[in-house]
Formats: structure tokens, sequence, C-alpha cells
């Protein structure tokens, strides 16, 4: 049966019987029922979360946990944001199959990840919130339906492998299960559903929302106006602005319309742009991570990324199409492959460099039947063909890989010190190969929060009745976000925002 | 043209019996199907906000005729592109007129990412 997605303005009857419904419930008093609303509101929370990515979910679900009535607004006419389109993978410190394959792992260990992953930037409290709180979440996630693949993955930048991937390797594989808990624990849910502006009070506590119901992405005239309440508070978790080409090109001009970007078209800000006309704090926003395993052959994340991720980097080699000769250690984490990928231009264009691996390789892509089908993954039955397909020289090509497959057996990377845990020996035919781009992925920056995930203004205190999540936030992260961090980040923040804002003293609205 | 007319005639009526305070009906010709209908065979008053019914029709609306969004996802599972009534991405989130767009083209969801060749209607 299609879970009843409410879309619609609730009329006095039902706010009455829903009422009713939750004194029969034997709901907790301290938590009341959505109030008939005063003049200034057409109806009153709890809370309300605004967007529907992992951070938002995970806000709103938490909320509802502690008794809280929730509603969550989501602009676009679907939900999971970016969320529901990434690789699905979770960087859990000290997971139940790391323990079980005897890998040796712990929140310290990945905090110094972390860390240096950031170059230093990272704000280390707020690290901390992360890290120690992946474990509880991966619990969390699993016990509302999520299914992880029965293997740990190593990710560029962790010196441990501990990612746990989806079963569907997209973060659709969390998005769903945590969107029909939320709809069957009575959270109210609403599509189309534009954050137009906060409602403060005298004190500037933010106490709702200017909302456009009935919404049409991206027509800024579309639907009606109308003002929700919030006693307890308002949890912003409406992701980053990697499609916001003026706002990126901003923080760092080489982010111009030539660059395209992994992520859904709504990632374009406004909730972080609401925040910061608040008051709220900016923190690092011109830390914009590209991600470096797309293609320039497909639109957005595509089908590349992930075989990328999971064959072509772990298990083969990237070339330089005009040496033949890799230039860069593939698992080394995203903003030092990216750099280096960008360095190859030549008269003004892209040289798109090749990254390969071989039938061995690519047994876990579940993105290579639709990436041949659709000419983004190119098959060859040769290493010479590959240097044909790719105009590279052909001998400089082979010699690379038949000393690539030397680094394999000795386990030790002369060329460029990668790890080499899971990487194979490139020798059975046939090859799958494909051209590589980074594209712009990851805002680190984002507005200011506390360890309670609420938004700090520019002279550092709280807004009182403001929490917020996720990509929106700033400052975890640093220069360079780890792979699988994002999901970890939304996921423990959300959770922190929930509980924070259901548990803030309420206001009588 | 005497359709057309009547259909004009309609719409005029029905208008006037809303409030527009925020949005007006976009005045883009409809798709030949939904053309034959009442307005408010979409723009029901459930789907009204504020008194508004010129928003998008909520999902149940369309699959009041159209039938469950899982029978679809099972009407359209197997062809040589992946489901448009299914992923692993949304399952039954994407809202019906996220692709079925009646005022202007049909327009893939999944495209702002895929390259996928679906027809639409």
């Amino acid at each position: 049966m299609k879970k009843n997605i409410i879309q619609k303005e609730t009329s006095r009857r039902s706010l009455i019987k829903a009422g009713a419904a939750v004194i029969c419930a034997g709901a907790a008093a301290s938590h009341a029922a959505p109030a008939p609303a005063k003049a200034r509101f057409d109806k009153i929370y709890d809370v309300i979360v605004v967007g529907s990515g992992f951070a938002a979910l995970a806000a709103a679900l938490r909320a509802r946990e502690q008794g809280a009535h929730v509603l969550l607004i989501e602009k676009m006419p679907a939900f999971g944001g970016n969320s529901a389109i990434n690789g699905g993978a979770f960087a859990v410190a000290g997971s139940p199959l790391q323990e079980k394959s005897g890998i040796k792992d712990s929140p310290e260990l990945m905090l110094k990840d972390m860390i240096r992953s950031g170059r230093g930037l990272s704000h280390v409290d707020l690290l901390k919130m992360i890290v120690e709180g992946t474990r509880p979440a991966f619990d969390w996630v699993v016990s509302y339906g999520v299914k992880f693949k029965p293997f740990v993955q190593h990710f560029g930048g962790h010196s441990v492998p501990r990612i746990m991937q989806t079963v569907e390797s997209t973060g659709g594989g969390i998005t769903r299960p945590l969107a029909e808990a939320c709809l069957k624990k009575g959270v109210e849910m609403h599509r189309r559903a534009m954050m137009r502006d906060f409602i403060r009070s005298a004190d500037g506590r933010v106490i709702g929302l200017k909302v456009r119901e009935g919404y049409i992405f991206p027509k800024e005239d579309s639907g009606v106006d109308v003002t929700y309440g919030a006693r307890r508070g308002v949890v912003m978790a409406t992701g980053g602005f990697s499609r916001n080409i003026w706002f990126r090109s901003q923080q760092d001009p080489l982010l111009d319309s030539r660059l395209d970007s992994t992520n859904q078209p709504g990632a374009t800000g406004e909730g972080l742009l609401k925040m910061l006309a608040i008051g709220g704090a900016p923190v690092q926003l011109d830390q914009i991570q590209l991600g470096p395993w797309s293609s320039p052959e497909e639109k957005g994340f595509g089908l590349v990324s992930q075989f990328n991720t999971i064959a072509g980097f772990p298990m083969g080699i990237m070339v330089d199409p005009r040496t033949g000769r890799r230039f860069c250690n593939e698992l080394a984490d995203r903003k030092e492959r990216a750099d280096k990928i960008l360095t190859m231009i030549e008269n003004g264009k892209p040289v798109y460099p090749i990254c390969f691996t071989d039938t061995k390789g690519v047994a876990k892509a579940q993105t290579l039947k639709n990436g041949l089908k659709y000419g983004v993954i190119h098959k060859f039955d040769s290493l010479e063909a590959i240097a044909r397909g790719f105009h590279m020289p052909v001998e400089a090509f082979v010699a690379q890989v038949k000393e690539f497959n030397g680094y394999v057996r000795a386990k030790d990377d002369k060329q460029f010190h990668r790890p080499l845990q899971l990487a194979i020996v490139l020798d059975k035919p046939p090859f799958y190969a494909v051209k590589v781009w980074p594209k712009v992925h990851y805002c680190m920056g984002g507005v200011g929060i506390n360890p309670k995930a609420e938004v700090l203004d520019v002279m550092g205190r709280p807004i009182p009745g403001l929490f917020a999540a996720g990509e929106v936030t700033g400052g975890a992260h640093g220069a360079s976000r780890l792979g699988g961090c994002a999901i970890a980040d939304g996921l423990c923040f959300g959770r922190i925002a929930g509980l924070s804002a259901a548990s803030s003293t309420p206001v009588d609205l | 043209m005497m359709k057309k007319q009547m259909l004009a005639a309609m719409s005029a009526a029905v208008l006037g019996a809303f409030a527009l305070n925020a949005w007006a009906a976009p005045a883009v010709p409809m798709g030949a199907h939904h053309a034959k209908m009442k307005c408010e065979t979409c723009h029901t008053k459930d789907n009204a906000v504020k008194g508004n019914a010129f928003v998008p029709p909520s999902d149940k609306t369309c699959e009041g005729c159209h039938g469950s969004y899982a029978a679809l996802a099972k009407k359209t599972a197997g062809g040589s592109e992946p489901n448009p009534h299914y992923s692993a991405h949304y399952g039954e989130s994407l809202s019906c007129s996220a692709c079925h767009r009646q005022h202007e083209k049909p327009q893939s969801y999944c495209n702002n990412c895929h390259d996928f060749r679906h027809k639409m209607p």
C-alpha cells in the first residue's frame, strides 16, 4: 500500500481529531498535540525539519521518537535530496563486519583520518561527535531496515577499510527506509514545500517558517504562502550549494559554469543563505570538494562514479593519456586526486585521464552493465586496444601496467605509495575503461554549529530555536571530506539535531 | 473549436470560484487526454492550499484513476530501460507530477542524472 503522504493543510476538524487521537494514545503530556493556530500560524508543530536527506530524516525521526510532533518539508517533488542519489557508502568506525573481518578500527583512528583529510581545518569538537556517533547511527538505521553489503570497503584517505555500503549502492537504500519509518511513526511530510523565510519572536528566537506549499521547482513565484509554527525548534538540513553556480564561483572562481556537478538540481543552497541572512555564522564557505571519479561523458554523478569508486580506483589504475603513465595515488583523498586531475589541461582544454581495470576488478561494479549500455564504460579485449582506443602511447601504457602489476605482487607501490590491500594484478581480459573528470560534489563549508547542532550567530552565540545538520553546516570536514563521511555526518548530526530540538524548552505560540 | 471555447468558459468559471492569492493557473494547454476533462478532475478541493486549487495535485488524485504506484511499477517493469515507476533512490516518493507535467512537456526526473530513453506520454 502506498504511504499516505499528506500534501495539504489539515482542517480544524482533523486537528481536533488528531488531538483526540493523541489523548487516546496516552502521549506524554509535555508534548502537546498540534494546536489550532492563533492568527499568526496556519498550523503549529513542536519541530519543523527542512529538507529530506540523511540529516533531515534522521532529525525528524529522532525528534518523533522523543514524542515531538514533527513536520518535514521538502521543496523538490521527491524525498531524499542528494542523499538518495549518492553512493550509499557510510564510514563506520567499529562496525560488526570490521570486527568479524579482524579489521582494527576505532573512533580515535577515524578522527585522525578526518583531521588529516581536513588539512587541519576541521573543527575537532564537531568531528568527535561524528566519529563517536557512527556505530550507534549504523545500528539505528539497521534497526529501521537498512541493508548493507556483506563486505567492508576501503575508500581514499581512510587508513583502514571501514566503509559500509548499502546493497543498492545508493543512499536511497537509507533514505527510503527512514522516510517510510517517519511516515509510519506519524511525521507529517510535505513535498513541493519551499521554505521562504524564518519567523522570529521579538527576542530573536526562531519560532516558525513561512513556506510556499504547492511549489514547483525552480519557479520562484509558484505555490501558496503558508505559515507554520515550531514550539521547540526548526532544524535546517537543506544540503549544500553545488548547483548554485553564482554562489559557488564567488567562493572559488574556478568553479564556474563549465564544471558540472554531481548534485541533484535542487542543491542550490537557499537554506544556508536564509540562515546567513539572519546572522548565522559563515564557516569555510570556500572549501568546496570536487568528486574525482566522475565522467565527462555523462551528466551528474552518473554511472561511472560508482564504477571508479568500487572497481577502477581500488582495483585498477588511472593514467594520463598523453603519456600512458600514472600520475597520482588512485586512493588518495578526493582533494588530492581532483587537484592532480585538474592540472591536466592543455591549450585551455581538459585532457581526460583514463581509469581502467580488468575482469576480476569489475566483479562488484553494479553499474557496469548500464555503463556499457549507455556508452560511458568502454570494453576492450587487450591492453593494446585500450591504448589505441584512447590514443595513448601503446608501449608506455603497457609498460606502466606491467610496472604496476609488479608493485601489486611486491605489495609496495614505489610510484605513489598507494595502499594495495585491494589491488589486483591487471592481467585478465576483457578490460573496462572510462574517462575521468572531476565535478562539484560537496560543500564542506556552511553555517556554524556547536556539538549540540545549535546554529551559531556571527558572535558565536546559539540562535535560539534554530538547529542545523548535514552538508548545510560548516566546520566538520575542513578542507576535504573523506568518502563515506557525508552519511556519517548527516546521520550523526541529524540525530543530534533532532534530539536537541525535541528536548528544547517549548515556547507558547 | 467548440470544445476549446467550452473549456475556456469552464476554466473561467472554475477560476472565478477560487480566491487566487499567489499563483494563477498556467495558460499552457495541457496534454490531449486530460484536456477533455474538467479542471476539478485533478484540481480538487482536497488538493487546495488555503482555498487555491491550482497547485500540483496530490499523487492520490492521479492514483485514483491510474492505479496505485505499486501497480504501475509492476506494469512498467521488465522494459529495456530501468523501471520509471520504481527506483532504489526514491521508491514511491517521487511525485507523479515530477515527470508527468500536464501544463508543460513531460520530463524524466531520472534524467537529471541519467540518460535513460524512457518514452513519456
